[in-house]
């Protein structure tokens, strides 16, 4: 079996407030240059290559890729998403665009 | 093809976590194609001419909240982490867990106490142990007493 082929799900907690949500993902062997985090049409993409060789260069090195599609509201405001990965952790901040958010309503 | 695997996640916005879960179940159909990572404690162990190598999967855990031992042909792994749960946030998903746990790993063979090497890359945590060459029959030589 070609191991590109193989794809598992990877644990992520979603967390939301009325300034928009954190995704956060647990991908451990995914580097940076090995992630795609998309965000097209309200879908998020988020799919990493995990290299598992003992020196992770050699070409025979079996992968397999971590890969969840989510879909997301459509008052996230896509220029503002930001991705950061670290200690193979990936966290996605969504901010919820400024027209969307929760305001207080003066009374007179 | 490409997508087979995919299911589209709602987690996020005004769905609820019951709501959530019959949606992926849905989605899935069959389970078994694209299990979902279980990290805990993920170790393997492989073997080369001259080395053991040892892996594990610790995404999220600081080099500081892992300790190695090792002691004969035992190896001690221990590792943890936390969750932090962001203030003022609501959850719509959670599947990340906290661990703290110690486990020891007999070894195949015997090692080189002073040939191990370990790095922490990208939350995968690799051992390597230089295996100690085993002893050759030698042959030695008597010199006979004059």
């Amino acid at each position: 079996m070609n191991p590109r082929n193989r794809v598992e799900q990877m644990p992520v907690d979603v967390f939301g407030n009325d300034d928009g949500f954190v995704l956060v993902a647990d991908l451990p062997g995914v580097r940076v240059e090995d992630l795609t985090v998309e965000l097209d049409k309200g879908l998020l993409t988020v799919a990493g290559l995990r290299r598992l060789g003992l020196d992770g260069e050699n070409p025979d090195t079996p992968t397999f890729e971590y890969r969840r599609r989510f879909q997301v509201p459509d008052e996230i405001d896509g220029e503002r998403v930001a991705a950061r990965l670290e200690h193979g952790v990936l966290t996605v901040t969504l901010p919820r665009a400024e027209a969307h958010k929760p305001r207080r309503i003066p009374i007179s | 093809m490409l997508f087979r695997f995919d299911e589209i996640d709602r987690a996020f916005g005004w769905m609820n976590a019951v709501h959530h879960q019959l949606d992926r179940l849905m989605a899935q159909g069959g389970l078994t194609d694209a299990p979902r990572a279980e990290h805990l404690g993920r170790v393997s162990v492989e073997e080369t001419e001259s080395d053991f190598w040892l892996r594990a999967d610790l995404p999220g855990v600081k080099a500081d909240d892992v300790d190695l031992q090792l002691e004969g042909d035992v190896l001690t792994l221990s590792a943890r982490r936390g969750i932090d749960l962001p203030e003022g946030h609501r959850v719509h998903l959670q599947e990340r867990r906290p661990f703290e746990f110690t486990r020891s790993l007999k070894l195949p063979g015997a090692v080189n106490a002073d040939a191990v090497k370990a790095t922490f890359d990208a939350g995968v945590l690799t051992i390597r142990l230089g295996k100690r060459p085993v002893a050759q029959p030698r042959a030695i030589s008597v010199q006979v007493a004059q």
